[in-house]
């Protein structure tokens, strides 16, 4: 299980983020109904600052998006 | 999202030590915090243990200029990466660094397994049997541009 300190569902075009203070239910709540419904069959479980993703077929997979460093050879080098 | 940051040394190394196009660069996960300003090689930057579905990665990497005449070069792998913890737990990480396996030589001019830079995950992470962690690359795969 990932301990996460702040989480981001998407759902379409709308996503949410937040820091895990926050309750996600509530977060969930403001979302449109269409994306809603899809939040929570990511949402499975929360235990004080840990919860868990679940993908629809049932694994779960923490996504980490890593941004290409820039380097300008004039500057940083 | 994070946006990968080099070691000080690591510029250093671009110009007289890394070979982009032939060398073997690895990718490992580690829960001890890079510093910028003073490691430079995989040693100073210790890796979680190889296990359960966890393993040290070796990248299939190209060095290419992102366009004809554009002048910006890219260093990228060929897929995004994902580990999936198998028959136990692997980490706790919060670091993906990526070094230089190829140098060997053991001198400050030519280092033993010199460390590019890393990707900071954010907080310390363990990935429990049956799950997974898939390191997301842009939709180039890239690791780094020089311009």
């Amino acid at each position: 299980m990932a301990r996460l300190t702040y989480f981001t569902v998407k759902a379409g075009n709308e996503q949410i983020s937040g820091p895990l203070e926050i309750w996600l239910t509530a977060m969930i709540a403001v979302m449109p109904t269409e994306a809603r419904a899809q939040a929570f069959q990511y949402v499975k479980k929360m235990q004080g600052d840990t919860f868990e993703l679940l993908n629809p077929d049932g694994s779960k997979t923490i996504t980490f998006r890593a941004e290409p460093g820039l380097l300008n050879m004039k500057g940083d080098l | 999202m994070a946006t990968f940051a080099f070691l000080d040394e690591a510029k250093r190394y671009l110009c007289t030590v890394f070979q982009n196009d032939s060398d073997v660069f690895k990718l490992y996960l580690s829960n001890d915090a890079p510093i910028v300003g003073t490691d430079s090689i995989k040693t100073d930057i210790t890796e979680i243990t190889n296990q359960n579905g966890y393993a040290t990665f070796t990248l299939t990497q190209t060095w290419v200029e992102t366009g004809a005449g554009t002048g910006v070069w890219r260093f990228k792998n060929n897929a995004d990466i994902t580990f999936t913890a198998s028959g136990g737990s692997f980490g706790a990480f919060q670091y993906v660094v990526i070094y230089d396996d190829t140098p060997a030589g053991g001198t400050s001019s030519l280092p033993t397994d010199p460390v590019l830079g890393s990707w900071d995950v954010g907080a310390a992470t363990t990935i429990t049997t049956g799950n997974s962690f898939l390191i997301d690359l842009d939709a180039n795969f890239a690791i780094y541009e020089l311009s």
